[in-house]
């Protein structure tokens, strides 16, 4: 497999979050702002970058019987080390990420590409399978809550997430006919499951053309 | 059997190193991140407790409702910071209270106040109810004030469970 | 009393799955068949009330007392992931049917986010050892309740004329967010 193709996999034909369906639930969680949709994403990139890394350089040596186990410490481990960095350097994006941060250990994605691609393949290959499943991600929790926080509080805003006090952009478009219900829990899944439908008819309409051809 | 103990010792190989590398990793953020936590109450905690270092102390708070968080002062004392609805269910009564090692409240600090009522519920902020509570024994009766029962129980009621988290870990 | 507004609160009010997204794999993947959703409830309130019990002494008594609370999370995980595979080995023996129908989901219940998101908000909302233990309970018993009713919904919906781009997951998440709906409409009650 081309080098390029490992790394443009993850971002569209196997989308850890549109396609695949792993790691939902961090993805309705956070996605209630561009801000921590960003944040998040770079914190998931970073655990899966190093998880794969690590995973790939040992996976001659660990024992296959526990081999899950491991990776779990390892990924545990990685998990509370940028937890404990994101409370010391970014406070603000640490207090509104909340219990997601921790929750990365049980993000299916980074246990899900330690079993199934680094545990088998080298170490720059890993690399660029957790890059791009990571790009995959952060695209997936951008488009999400672009739209969540679009339509629920009618504007879109966006702050350096290494320093809240940063505003990047903050545009109000139409505060008045915001859908609030799309900042809450029930707006998540109604935007995400519209969201996986409009891919749907996509891959449908391309699949029609394609048999019509 | 061997095998087992091999995969055994490989695991805890494997859980020694992780966690090294958190404590390392802890050791180097966690003054950081005392820093902060300390920096939103030193003013207040040098009030009651000027010239001392502080730091936040890891302790069990689940019986002891109320309390936020622990602060030790050195070796003078601990200040403990707690939050309790008074007479207003949406918004507590935060203060500081200082108790000292040789058994005497050292200070007290309310830092805010504006879900009670003024002149009824605000005088548990009033230079004479801070009079009767600074100076007092740690765990002593102190009276509640009459016309603000309320509040005036719900903080004395969390004054005595610092008291009570006083004995049981600090004496 | 406090004791029952809590337990209300979690199973129903809070529930995890439609408020805070805990547990959405095993919703998505296990759900089309009710019996299996039942069976996957009971796996998960076993696992879930043994490990907040757990997880609560190793934070109290050993964490704590050695100022190392930063091995929380491994110590969590590790304890969820014994609990699981204790719970694989004893349906492995004693009914090996339910063992087969659930699958890949049952050794999936240690990255179930529901698990590790109870213990540790047991421990960030500060919870005695008994509210803990409630919410052990009340947790993993409304996560059976949504994915008990989600199957049977499920289940409707397979037969029903849905539009081809909605058929599958699209109209499953529409179903949860309208479940979700249902249950803002009682969250003033606690």
């Amino acid at each position: 497999m081309k080098k390029f193709d490992i790394f443009k996999k993850g971002i569209f034909a196997e989308n850890p979050i549109f396609v695949l369906q792993l790691g939902l639930c961090s993805a309705l969680a956070i996605t209630t702002s561009l801000t921590n949709a960003v944040g998040m994403g770079i914190a998931v990139i970073c655990v899966l970058i190093m998880s794969n890394t690590i995973i790939s350089l040992l996976r001659k040596i660990i024992p296959n019987e526990i081999r899950i186990p491991v990776y779990i410490v390892i990924i545990a481990t990685l998990v509370k080390c940028v937890q404990m960095i994101m409370n010391a350097y970014t406070p603000e994006l640490y207090d509104s990420l909340g219990v997601s941060i921790p929750l990365i250990v049980v993000n299916c994605i980074i246990l899900g590409r330690a079993e199934a691609f680094a545990s088998k393949n080298g170490v720059l290959d890993s690399i660029l399978d957790a890059l791009g499943m990571g790009v995959g991600y952060l695209f997936a929790v951008l488009v999400i809550s672009f739209v969540r926080q679009l339509i629920g509080t009618g504007g879109i805003s966006l702050y350096n997430p290494l320093d809240a006090t940063q505003v990047i952009f903050n545009i109000e478009l139409f505060p008045d006919y915001a859908i609030g219900i799309f900042t809450q829990s029930a707006g998540a899944f109604i935007a995400l499951g519209c969201i996986l439908a409009f891919i749907q008819y996509l891959k449908v309409r391309k699949a029609k053309k394609a048999s019509v051809k | 059997m061997s095998k087992i103990i091999k995969l055994t010792v490989f695991l805890a190989i494997v859980a020694g190193i992780s966690g090294g590398v958190m404590s390392f990793v802890y050791s180097q953020t966690n003054p950081i991140i005392q820093e902060a936590a300390i920096a939103t109450v030193k003013e207040s905690l040098e009030e009651i407790y000027p010239g001392e270092e502080f730091s936040e102390e890891s302790t069990d708070l689940t019986d002891y409702e109320g309390i936020e968080a622990v602060y030790k002062a050195g070796d003078a004392g601990y200040v403990y910071e707690c939050s309790v609805y008074g007479y207003s269910s949406s918004t507590p009564i935060t203060f500081l209270i200082g108790l000292d090692n040789d058994g005497t409240y050292k200070g007290y600090i309310v830092t805010d106040l504006s879900g009670e009522t003024k002149g009824l519920g605000s005088q548990v902020g009033d230079d004479a109810f801070v009079s009767s509570v600074v100076g007092s024994d740690i765990g002593s009766d102190i009276d509640t004030i009459s016309g603000a029962t309320i509040s005036s129980s719900a903080v004395l009621g969390v004054i005595d469970n610092c008291a009570a988290h006083f004995a049981d870990n600090y004496e | 009393m406090e004791l029952i507004g809590l337990f209300v609160s979690l199973t129903f009010v809070n529930n995890v799955v439609l408020s805070k997204f805990y547990a959405i794999c095993p919703l998505m993947g296990l759900s089309k068949k009710p019996q299996n959703a039942l069976n996957m409830g009971l796996a998960v309130t076993f696992v879930i009330f043994v490990a907040s019990i757990v997880t609560y002494f190793i934070y109290y008594y050993v964490l704590v007392p050695l100022e190392i609370t930063y091995l929380d999370l491994i110590t969590f995980i590790l304890v969820i992931a014994s609990l699981v595979q204790f719970v694989e080995m004893f349906l492995k023996k004693t009914s090996p049917e339910i063992y087969k129908s659930m699958g890949v989901y049952l050794p999936l219940i240690t990255t179930n986010c529901a698990v590790l998101g109870v213990a540790l908000d047991n421990i960030s909302a500060g919870y005695t050892l008994i509210e803990a233990a409630v919410a052990g309970l009340a947790v993993p018993i409304g996560f059976a309740i949504v994915i008990y009713v989600f199957a049977t919904i499920r289940e409707r919906l397979d037969i029903a004329d849905v539009p081809e781009s909605f058929e599958g997951a699209p109209i499953a998440l529409i179903t949860a967010g309208i479940m979700a709906c249902a249950i803002m409409g009682i969250a003033g009650i606690v």
